[in-house]
């Protein structure tokens, strides 16, 4: 068996990988992008002047040179981006002279999810007016001003979880506590259904691939994290394969392709503690055209869950019992849910959650390709319960 | 020699948490985080370092086992004969160079892997069941040993459901 090199990729057989995992175009140019720097150094400490003087290089492309930037910190947060809150004092089209809080998302040389700005930036500004989303400004999406790709967005207040809470370093088992779950469950159930029935063919989606109906996006998202386990793990985990085998002998087809935003969960949102409402959907890099069910398998994963207090029901990402939530997205959505898919879907997140954690978080802290190796390294333990998940599914269902 | 990691791996976790930690800006989320890991991962490594041996010598002999399995379902034996007969000889003795068993048991791990592409390339359906019922037999005890070994992480919901990794690999001493 040929010995790969995976710290220093041979073009070749990327290439090879390329051939056999098709995918979509802006997802093979990114994990294409990532190999051609994965040789490369791993990340350097930067100082915020730094990214700020790139920042600014941006901007004076963007918009000229009248502008001032100040206050700029770092913001803590998110295993997989470099994030910088600053102020902007400039001539905004429509308003004039305005002062404004905005954030830089920026990756480091490596991250534990490997995404598009340019994707990200287009669905963003999509979504504006359709649900509560960050205002988007500018993007880099190769890093020709800035270190590496980056966009910028305005600056959204909120909270992840209520305040006094602890979690755990990725938000994972959030406990909204009997204040917040009823109200918050309700609005992320009106936003998915919202999501899945927006008219998605008028939006002129440049940077997403269109699938035939059918199986073909979930063959392209199959084969999007199939390609990123074999360029990433670094030792072989023989049930990951099994899974894929069984997602690959059993996708369903897809009756209405909806826009997934494919990271659908607490944790990704940001609500106001004085209202209870959603101020924010965030962290929209992984979007895609595909199958409904894709979030509802999501919310069923028990693992991103918790009981409630008196421990008799599971609170699917803590905030309602999963068949709960599954009526209520009929009822509001008008679209029909099947179980089965449902099942399906969340075998999958289990196994994405694998292929992120045992793969390409080990391989990023081994590289030291992040600014917080050892965040994206204890994730890791993580993996197996996820995997334990899929294996009592897969058990059941078969 | 008395540097040993038995000593400094708990003497480095305590400096940074009663030293370092205190004079760290609380301000400073990302270091505050970053260092109560490595803590994290010190007392980890501390407390479960004499296990290491067992578990890999248990790893070893299990994808041994199941790599056998495998390969006489897909009658392929015969490809990985010398690999299974250096595996069973050092899990049969318990004993061999560590790092060399780390690289055999990923050796083992690759070949079961290459095993589920050509038994699932075949197209049939009769032996791709057979696959799939062997490998959840692997990962079930195999994930209870990953989930063991990763307790201290705190990512379990119900820890008490996962018995502790020296009970699993039979090291509890009194």
């Amino acid at each position: 068996m040929p010995i790969i090199d995976k710290a220093r990729p041979d073009p070749a057989w990327v290439d090879r990988l390329r051939q056999r995992y098709p995918t979509e175009r802006e997802w093979d140019h990114v994990l294409s992008s990532k190999q051609r720097r994965r040789a490369g150094p791993g990340y350097t400490p930067l100082a915020v002047g730094e990214i700020v003087a790139g920042l600014e290089a941006l901007l004076r492309h963007e918009i000229g040179g009248d502008f001032a930037i100040s206050d700029a910190k770092w913001l803590a947060g998110g295993a997989s981006k470099l994030q910088i809150a600053f102020w902007l004092e400039w001539d905004k089209p429509g308003v004039g002279k305005t002062r404004e809080r905005m954030v830089l998302r920026m990756e480091p040389p490596e991250s534990a999810v490997e995404t598009s700005r340019r994707r990200e930036f287009e669905i963003l500004a999509k979504m504006k007016g359709v649900l509560a989303v960050p205002d988007v400004y500018w993007v880099d999406p190769d890093g020709s001003f800035l270190q590496y790709p980056a966009l910028v967005c305005g600056f959204v207040t909120g909270t992840t979880k209520p305040s006094g809470i602890t979690s755990s370093v990725t938000g994972i088992g959030i406990n909204f506590g009997p204040k917040f779950r009823e109200p918050l469950g309700a609005q992320v159930i009106r936003d998915m259904a919202i999501m899945h029935q927006w008219d998605w063919q008028a939006a002129d989606l440049r940077s997403f691939d269109l699938p035939q109906p059918g199986t073909e996006a979930v063959e392209w998202n199959i084969n999007h994290w199939a390609r990123v386990w074999q360029e990433d793990c670094n030792e072989e985990v023989p049930f990951v394969s099994e899974i894929e085998h069984w997602l690959r002998l059993n996708m369903p087809p897809i009756d209405r392709i909806s826009l997934t935003h494919n990271d659908f969960r607490s944790g990704n949102f940001l609500f106001d503690e004085t209202s209870g409402q959603i101020t924010s959907w965030l962290d929209w890099e992984l979007a895609h055209l595909g199958d409904r069910h894709q979030e509802l398998g999501f919310f069923a994963v028990e693992n991103m869950g918790h009981k409630s207090e008196d421990g008799s029901q599971h609170l699917a990402h803590g905030l309602m019992p999963i068949e709960r939530m599954l009526e209520e997205y009929q009822q509001v959505s008008g679209l029909s849910v099947e179980q089965r898919k449902v099942d399906y879907y969340r075998v999958f997140f289990c196994y994405r959650a694998a292929v992120i954690i045992l793969g390409t978080c080990i391989r990023a802290a081994m590289g030291g390709k992040t600014h917080q190796d050892l965040t994206v390294a204890w994730l890791s333990g993580f993996a197996y319960r996820n995997l334990e998940e899929a294996r009592d599914v897969l058990e059941r269902i078969g | 020699m008395e540097l040993r990691p038995e000593f400094l791996l708990p003497a480095i976790a305590k400096t940074l948490k009663d030293v370092i930690l205190p004079a760290l800006d609380e301000t400073h989320q990302v270091a505050q985080e970053q260092l109560k890991l490595a803590i994290g991962f010190l007392d980890i490594m501390a407390s479960q370092r004499h296990l290491l041996f067992a578990f890999d010598l248990d790893e070893l002999a299990r994808h041994a086992a199941t790599a056998g399995e495998l390969a006489a379902l897909l009658g392929t034996s015969a490809d990985h004969a010398d690999l299974l007969a250096q595996a069973g000889k050092i899990a049969g003795s318990g004993a061999g160079d560590p790092d060399g068993i780390v690289a055999l048991t990923r050796q083992l791990r690759a070949a079961i892997v290459a095993m589920i592409e050509d038994g699932y390339g075949r197209g049939d359906a009769a032996l791709a069941a057979k696959i799939h019922s062997k490998m959840n037999d692997y990962a079930k005890v195999q994930l209870l040993r990953e989930r063991g070994w990763a307790l201290p992480m705190g990512f379990e919901n119900t820890p008490d459901a996962v018995p502790a990794i020296a009970g699993q690999l039979g090291k509890v001493t009194a």
